[in-house]
């Protein structure tokens, strides 16, 4: 599903954020992105989405190099990855029922489909009774949930998301990363980048340890990581 | 809380590659709540671009005022070239040629000019207006004013010889005018060939001037468009950067814009028509008293309907470029 060949992502400051990054994550598994602040995890979810472009090595994404789509396959890319930003990117000048629509008209899915399927997905994410708030008025909890519903309401292959605990209490936490559980049960590829070890711990997925823009470990638990650090 | 995938998940898995799928066009209306869910995408795209004018947007309306101004300066020129274009065509079917004697000049004078104009070919009509008469026409002319003619101690106006030329002749007024001018006892020559002329020069001139300052004007009023949209665009650069994370293709992003800049033109064009039509009735009554005053009998026009609809065309086609370049400039990049 997603490889990294010796990936380097040099900024013109000159600043590496990646150095050398080399991985490879199978369809339909479900990894952390652990390491400190600046490690590089936000930079790999990037690079996935095509927000930034390596400055050396490739990244593949379903077998296509992402730096060689054209301007109009680059959509189609997108609309197979559910992004989940650390700063939730929600729009406040729309309702919440607004937010997740957005990314189904993005998508050009039929009119007549798309309340019955945002509806569903607020329920499933259990923000069927705020619907027609505003974002704003929403905790920060609520907030990481549309955005959640938002990245997955078209069903994408794959899900990444940046720091999807990292506001949270350790219950709202859990509950996040039970949604990202059932979605992996279907099927759904899953990468998420969190510092927050103790929560990672508890599901015994693999992870990606990163330091300084390197990969200084891929453990088969976050609880062998922990134990090798 | 439980995370429910929705039912149709499972079923669309494996139903081919989702990252090379081409989602199906909409094709039907439903709407909920405050969402923007349209029949098709050009609907949903039209009510995403009416928004900022509901919500009163200052920049819009602003913009759209100053499109509805500027066509509006076209459309008064268009009403001024449509109505002198009128004027010009009545002089040009009178085609009357008045020979003003000498108040010295004697009958014989007289005689012999007009022998000298019944003898030329296409001239008819020929009248001698006695200075009497003519007195009498100034009078109905000057209406209400006629009065101060009563002051003069004589009649000052001089005998006039007045005919009409016909045909292929009356390119030959100049040629004539000057020849009947040479004759004794003749002070001037007029024709209205020559103030249709004159006219025509005038006319001309109008619209020239009003060519330059029109495109001029247009072409401003086409920057501030652009850059309204670019305000716009600016102002919603987080929601674009959203949407294309999100798989939004081009057309998707930039058609909202597009039609935003096209409604700006329609309705401005809109306004320029109701302020042209304001003009137009205000103006007229003075005007055409100013017409009768120079006994020109004439109902003046409002623009017709072709040029009405140029005027939307034009309003629609600024709108429209001045978002483009708004876009290709601030999207493409």
């Amino acid at each position: 599903m997603i490889q990294f060949h010796n990936v380097t992502l040099r900024y013109p400051t000159g600043y590496e954020a990646l150095k050398g990054v080399s991985f490879t994550l199978s369809k339909g598994s479900f990894h952390f992105l652990t390491g400190h602040s600046g490690a590089g995890k936000t930079s790999i979810l990037k690079l996935i989405y095509r927000a930034e472009l390596p400055s050396e090595g490739s990244v593949l994404v379903d077998g296509r190099n992402v730096a060689q789509l054209s301007r109009k396959q680059l959509p189609l890319l997108r609309r197979g990855i559910g992004v989940i930003f650390q700063d939730f990117k929600l729009l406040y000048d729309r309702s919440v029922f607004e937010n997740v629509a957005l990314a189904m008209e993005v998508v050009g899915h039929a009119a007549d489909r798309i309340p019955g399927q945002v509806r569903r997905t607020l329920q499933n994410v259990g923000l069927q009774e705020r619907m027609y708030q505003n974002p704003i008025s929403l905790s920060g909890g609520e907030q990481q949930r549309l955005a959640i519903a938002r990245a997955t309401v078209n069903w994408p292959p794959l899900v990444i998301a940046d720091e999807p605990t990292g506001n949270l209490d350790k219950e709202m936490g859990r509950r996040i990363i039970a949604l990202f559980e059932t979605l992996h049960q279907q099927g759904t590829t899953v990468v998420l980048a969190t510092h927050d070890l103790d929560l990672a711990a508890e599901t015994g997925h693999p992870c990606i340890e990163m330091l300084n823009g390197s990969i200084v470990g891929m453990h088969e638990t976050v609880v062998e990581n922990r134990g090798e650090t | 809380m439980i995370f429910r995938l929705p039912d149709a998940f499972s079923a669309r898995r494996g139903a081919g590659n989702r990252f090379t799928r081409k989602p199906k066009k909409p094709s039907a209306t439903q709407t909920e709540g405050n969402a923007i869910i349209a029949k098709n995408f050009h609907l949903r795209s039209l009510k995403r671009a009416w928004r900022p004018f509901a919500e009163r947007s200052l920049a819009h309306w602003t913009t759209t005022l100053i499109i509805a101004m500027t066509i509006a300066i076209y459309g008064a020129f268009s009403l001024l070239l449509v109505n002198s274009n009128k004027i010009l065509n009545t002089w040009d079917d009178d085609n009357l040629v008045t020979v003003f004697m000498q108040r010295s000049a004697e009958r014989n004078h007289l005689i012999l000019v007009g022998k000298t104009i019944k003898s030329r070919p296409g001239t008819n009509n020929l009248t001698v207006v006695s200075p009497a008469d003519a007195l009498k026409r100034l009078k109905n002319m000057m209406g209400d004013d006629a009065g101060l003619l009563a002051e003069l101690d004589e009649n000052p106006l001089p005998y006039s010889i007045e005919f009409k030329l016909s045909g292929e002749d009356r390119t030959q007024a100049a040629t004539m005018a000057r020849e009947i001018s040479a004759l004794p006892g003749v002070e001037a020559v007029t024709y209205d060939r020559q103030w249709a002329d004159r006219l025509a020069s005038v006319i001309s001139a109008i619209r020239y001037t009003g060519n330059i300052l029109s495109f001029l004007l247009l072409g401003a009023v086409a920057l501030v468009v652009s850059n309204t949209i670019k305000l716009t665009i600016i102002a919603r650069r987080d929601e674009v950067e959203i949407m294309r994370f999100m798989g939004a293709d081009d057309r998707f992003i930039k058609t909202p814009f597009i039609y935003e800049g096209v409604l700006q033109g329609v309705i401005g064009a809109t306004g320029a028509l109701i302020l042209t039509g304001l003009l137009y009735l205000s103006a007229k009554e003075p005007i055409l008293n100013l017409l009768h005053s120079f006994g020109t009998l004439l109902q003046l026009e409002f623009l017709p309907i072709t040029q009405l609809g140029l005027l939307l065309v034009i309003g629609a086609s600024l709108g429209l470029s001045g978002a483009l370049i708004s876009v290709s400039r601030f999207l493409d990049a």
